[in-house]
């Protein structure tokens, strides 16, 4: 985790005395289907910066879900899944205060599991596994700075149930 | 040496469809996370392969179990071991591994000459939830169904080891499958009751049944003596009453030794659910119930299910211990020792069957039978059979 922080402060020391780079977060809404076999949204958080050179933007994100706990008796599983992408996208309708965009991003995402078995405990990490999205978005800018965002991806992923993901996110940011 | 350990040790030669899993197993003393070899398996997602296939939360539609085929969630290490994601995973492929090594047991002491079409795909149902007689939701159980030939497992809420990772009652509840498929299913709708053997129903084990036990006992040995080879009489219901229980009693019991043959672990019921010491098989052997006996404990209109283990008990320890005897005055493998004693077990169980079936409409089957008939296939077990009774 701490290459993906090292990465993302690298990426904004280079921008960040550039014009129309913009920070925020974003709240993840993944629809993957859990233990009970339900699709249901995981909370991932995602943290992103882009450098905005209109009508294009280009960044980098990083997203982690909230670890998953399950367990019966004396066995229990703990996972985590953290990523990185590297986004676009272009903004094709915009108004003073609204806009409209196309974003596509490609990464990798790595999984991370701890097994107890009474005092016994394992950690164990997958490889690096590929992924990508497409998704829309539309932007409001509600001060000077800050806007909101709500955006629709479809991921594309290995390792991922299923093998198509759609999520809704709710995105904050600021623009310098 | 188990053929739990055995199986797993003789996989040293690679099959093409090998994969890798990390799940809990018994290493001799307790369960570990051990990386087991699987050859079996077609599908990592949704569990296929020859050993196994699942349903999620079944119900059952006539006569057949109707549910969801879960599919599991891995990661796949730096090594290329597939690490379950999440509990349902792991409690899925220490089930399929558990299948697909007794698939392996069975193959290697033949249990397809008394069984057709075996070993086969076997149907595993967990989460099931089942209503028990007081309408609440079942917990905390495992058993086989004759009639839907399907293991279920209904949800696991206590502190100990679950029953879908605990090798000893996997090893029991397939037990059971055999039990069925030999004696039972061929026997017809008469003992229909035998087939629904579970992991454990006895509430608790209070005094009085143990006691109610020495009192069968000892009201039942003097007619014991000397009249095992005739065959008592009663009338029709008691008559059904005490072979039924007699039979599950047997099942319960046989099925324990099969837990141990599988797992090597003495205590496997105790390691789930830690109130069940008494199964353990390496308490001391109290010997069988006689004619009377049995039909005392049969008679008993309340505390049939709990006395029923009892019995299973009896026999289970009096098999355990004089198998340990003979073990320790023959130089022999304990894995070959095992295998010797697990095929003589169904050899005696399809002798079985034709005794019963011999029984006349007013008879009873003696409960030293059973082991008469073990020590027929197994000459060697006798002098410590004869010497634990």
């Amino acid at each position: 985790m701490k290459y993906f922080l090292l990465a993302f402060m690298l990426f904004f020391s280079f921008f960040v005395q550039a014009r129309g780079i913009t920070m925020g977060a974003a709240l993840d809404y993944r629809f993957e289907r859990g233990m009970d076999q339900n699709i249901s949204p995981g909370n991932y958080l995602n943290v992103f910066g882009a450098y905005r050179f209109d009508p294009f933007s280009v960044g980098v994100e990083f997203f982690q879900k909230s670890a998953d706990e399950s367990k019966a008796g004396t066995v229990s599983v703990w996972s985590r899944k953290s990523g990185l992408l590297l986004n676009g996208s272009v903004t094709s309708y915009q108004t003073k205060n609204l806009s409209f965009y196309l974003a596509a991003g490609f990464g990798f995402s790595k999984q991370w599991v701890q097994t107890t078995l009474s005092d016994q405990k394992d950690l164990d990490s997958s490889r690096w596994y590929m992924m990508g999205y497409g998704g829309l978005g539309l932007r409001l800018n509600l001060l000077t700075s800050f806007y909101t965002a709500i955006e629709g991806r479809l991921y594309l992923a290995e390792n991922q149930d299923p093998e198509v993901v759609w999520a809704p996110l709710l995105k904050a940011g600021f623009e310098f | 040496m188990s053929f739990l350990t055995g199986c797993t040790q003789n996989q040293k030669e690679k099959h093409p469809d090998t994969v890798r899993v990390k799940i809990p197993w018994f290493s001799g003393q307790s369960y570990q996370l051990r990386t087991i070899e699987l050859i079996s398996i077609t599908d990592m997602v949704t569990l296929k392969g020859w050993a196994a296939r699942f349903l999620l939360s079944p119900g059952v539609s006539d006569q057949q179990l109707v549910g969801l085929e879960p599919r599991i969630h891995t990661l796949r290490n730096s090594e290329g071991v597939y690490i379950p994601t999440d509990y349902l995973s792991t409690e899925l492929l220490s089930l399929y591994a558990h299948f697909e090594k007794l698939a392996q047991m069975d193959i290697d002491i033949g249990t397809g000459s008394y069984i057709e079409n075996w070993p086969r795909v076997r149907t595993i149902a967990v989460d099931v939830k089942q209503i028990d007689s007081q309408g609440q939701l079942q917990k905390d159980n495992a058993r086989f169904s004759g009639d839907l030939d399907a293991f279920l497992f209904v949800p696991y809420t206590m502190s100990d080891l679950p029953f879908s990772v605990n090798a000893g009652v996997i090893g029991h509840e397939h037990f059971h499958s055999l039990f069925y498929n030999i004696l039972i299913k061929p026997l017809g709708a008469s003992y229909p009751d035998s087939a629904h053997a579970t992991v454990h129903q006895m509430s608790d084990l209070e005094k009085d049944l143990i006691q109610k036990i020495a009192q069968a006992k000892r009201g039942g040995s003097q007619i014991q003596s000397g009249s095992t080879s005739g065959n008592p009489t009663l009338d029709l219901n008691e008559r059904d009453n005490y072979h039924r229980f007699l039979l599950r009693g047997l099942n319960e019991g046989l099925a324990d030794v099969w837990g141990w043959l599988y797992s090597g672990d003495t205590s496997f019921v105790e390691k789930s659910a830690s109130q069940f010491s008494m199964r353990n098989l390496d308490l001391p052997s109290f010997g069988v119930l006689s004619v009377d006996g049995i039909k005392e404990l049969s008679s008993s209109p309340t505390e049939t299910e709990n006395l029923v283990y009892y019995v299973g008990i009896s026999y289970a320890r009096m098999v355990y211990s004089s198998f340990q005897e003979m073990k320790k005055e023959n130089t022999m493998s304990e894995i070959e020792a095992k295998k010797e004693l697990s095929q003589a077990l169904l050899r005696s169980l399809v002798r079985l069957k034709s005794e019963y079936i011999k029984l006349k409409t007013d008879e009873l089957l003696v409960p030293q039978k059973p082991l008469d008939l073990l020590t027929d296939e197994l000459p060697r077990l006798k002098t410590y059979i004869e010497k634990n009774k």
